[in-house]
């Protein structure tokens, strides 16, 4: 395989999140996407009919990121939200691919900037899970597993996942204690997150004791449904001289040095067992006995990451990468990513979670780490704990890693417990239905 | 009347004072109903051989990977699969115990779900267990020998069809008669499910 490249440098600049909450009925989608991009234009302290301007004059273009037509029960829902901004008449599409809708249109907007076709792109995202009832939208999820085969057996995505897990528990020894262990520092880390849609202090025991969905994944261990919006600005140098020009003000620039992405089998019944697909650190040997990858661990994420760190050149994630925010729709999932991301080796994600690793070094979770910090992953808290409209969650992890990078957590949060000290390069992840499709993206501090 | 009418202006103006905000959201409720036609296309002979009995699966000819749940193009090397008989009984690969689902299917918890390996076959295929107290269910379920089961529905459609040695992997070989009573059959893949062998 050999690296790929972007054919110019791409910068994401700024960004905005809506308060992401199980209900936005004061908002209809497309206000609440105004409110994300009403935010990233404030953050470059320009007004909106500068930025429109600066749009419409200088190769400006979006990208609009939503899952599901059944939940806005409006088709073209893109333009809706598209026409509210003062977006028109620019270039546009809409981007779709499950859990990973966000993930995927942020690349597109990279690659947009990149081929220069595009110096100024808005990659915004929504969703509205709300307007149906719990049980009801997990059917709406439902349905995007194969219609034929999966879904009239029962299938559901939580389900599907206690499936994988269950698989990896047999083959690896992961504990539901370990699985607990995630959705603590994740909800924790909410605490500290204003935008979050469940700031608690659990422990372990408050996990394990929460109402089962299906066995081994309690509530706790499972997302949430919610509505919210994101919208991030991706740009060439170009962009970036005609915002300073205008006399916008830049917080930080981030550089986009990696995006990968790969793809799985819609049926979780169908996927191979053959060879481990090896990062380049790793050697055959590792994996003797491995069926791979089997129902327990994601190709597409592990394909995905190959493909940005060698687009990135890192060759020691662990070294090189100062914070992760990954697709923690379900704490097994983060465990099995830790894997995929080669944090760890196949099989090692539970006593990952166990040394500390993935945690804030300066948060008091409520019991003993021996090497906390090493990595955190989903500082912000992820989607366990701030929510998962699903058009939005990917974007939304992309602006919580610039505020990362621009060491701006203080300015957005309102308290900088959650600013990871220094930290220059960011990996985010973004995840669709049971791995079907995987993006990871990584940025550095200009 | 004129009165009412100032009135109303008066009340209309209060509430539009500072733009919209002072008026709570309007929220409201409507149902949206659909019928689709659909078909299973391709892979319709796995849903006949369900009315004989039969789980069938597909097997690449050119390079012989084999699938437990049919595809009918090869996803190795995409070639054309033909037919093939997947046996009745396997091994339980994986599990879980659903005490929520779709709201389809809440009304159905708590079920088993299982991906089921077979001897021969490079993929699995995804049912219910059924004939296992959800309460007993454990990590030490994998691995369980299990056997197809066919819902006893079909038996009586399924005699006809078998009376008249109709070649199931062939549909275009049914007469209309016989491809209308297929259709009225409904068969769904939940049709199928696995218990203990």
């Amino acid at each position: 395989m050999g690296n790929r490249a972007l054919g110019r440098p791409v910068y994401f600049i700024s960004g905005g999140v809506s308060q992401f909450t199980k209900a936005r009925q004061d908002l209809t989608f497309g206000a609440m996407v105004k409110e994300s991009t009403d935010q990233m234009v404030e953050d470059l302290n320009l007004p909106c009919g500068k930025f429109i301007e600066i749009l419409r004059k200088k190769n400006g273009g979006t990208k609009a990121s939503y899952f599901s037509d059944h939940y806005t029960r409006q088709l073209m829902a893109g333009i809706m939200a598209q026409d509210i901004q003062g977006f028109c008449p620019l270039s546009s599409n809409r981007v779709e691919g499950g859990g990973a809708t966000g993930g995927i249109c942020f690349q597109e907007a990279v690659k947009d900037v990149a081929s220069g076709y595009l110096d100024l792109c808005v990659a915004f995202g929504f969703e509205t899970m709300s307007h149906v009832r719990t049980w009801k939208g997990n059917e709406f999820i439902a349905l995007a597993s194969d219609t034929d085969f999966d879904y009239p057996v029962g299938g559901f995505y939580s389900g599907y996942y206690a499936m994988m897990v269950t698989r990896h528990m047999y083959e690896f020894g992961t504990t539901v204690e370990q699985m607990a262990m995630v959705s603590v520092k994740n909800h924790r880390n909410a605490f500290f997150n204003p935008y979050a849609q469940k700031r608690e202090k659990l422990t372990i025991d408050d996990v394990r004791k929460s109402e089962m969905v299906a066995w081994p994944l309690t509530r706790r261990d499972i997302c949430v449904m919610s509505d919210g919006a994101a919208s991030c600005l991706v740009v060439s140098e170009e962009g970036i001289e005609e915002i300073l020009k205008a006399g916008g003000n830049i917080g930080g620039t981030v550089k986009i040095i990696g995006i990968g992405r790969g793809t799985d089998m819609m049926r979780m019944a169908d996927r191979p067992h053959g060879e481990v697909v090896l990062l380049p650190w790793e050697k055959e040997d590792h994996y003797r006995d491995l069926k791979y990858p089997g129902v327990h661990s994601f190709r597409a994420g592990r394909v995905a990451a190959r493909e940005a760190y060698g687009m990135a050149g890192i060759t020691d994630p662990l070294e090189e990468i100062d914070f992760i925010e990954l697709h923690d729709a379900y704490t097994s999932s983060e465990i099995q990513t830790y894997e995929d991301l080669g944090l760890c080796k196949y099989g090692d994600g539970g006593r990952f979670v166990e040394s500390g690793a993935s945690f804030l070094k300066n948060i008091d979770y409520g019991f003993p780490l021996t090497r906390p910090g090493k990595l955190p992953v989903n500082p912000s808290g992820g989607l366990i704990a701030c929510g998962h409209p699903v058009g939005a969650t990917g974007l939304m992890q992309a602006v919580f890693s610039l505020w990362q990078i621009q060491g701006t957590i203080k300015k957005h949060f309102g308290t900088d417990d959650l600013q990871i000290p220094e930290a220059k390069t960011g990996l985010w992840h973004s995840h669709a239905g049971t791995g079907t499709y995987v993006t990871v993206t990584i940025g550095e501090k200009v | 009347m004129g009165d009412i009418l100032a009135e109303d202006k008066k009340k209309l103006d209060s509430l539009l004072k500072g733009g919209s905000s002072g008026i709570e959201p309007l929220v409201f409720e409507q149902s949206y109903d659909i019928e689709y036609v659909m078909s299973h296309g391709q892979d319709s002979p796995f849903f006949v051989g369900l009315a004989f009995g039969k789980l069938l699966g597909t097997r690449c000819k050119a390079c012989h990977y084999s699938y437990a749940t049919p595809k009918s193009f090869c996803v190795n090397c995409g070639g054309r699969c033909s037919w093939v008989e997947v046996p009745g009984s396997g091994k339980i690969h994986t599990f879980t115990l659903c005490h929520f689902g779709s709201e389809a299917f809440l009304k159905e918890t708590p079920y088993l779900l299982i991906l089921v390996e077979f001897e021969g076959f490079n993929t699995l295929f995804l049912s219910r267990l059924k004939g296992v107290d959800p309460a007993t269910a454990g990590l030490k379920l994998i691995g369980t020998k299990v056997e197809a089961k066919f819902n006893p529905a079909l038996k009586d459609k399924l005699d006809f069809m078998r009376k008249r040695k109709i070649d199931y992997k062939r549909t275009e070989s049914l007469s209309p008669e016989e491809k209308e009573l297929i259709k009225k059959m409904e068969i769904k893949v939940s049709d199928l499910w696995f218990e203990p062998a």
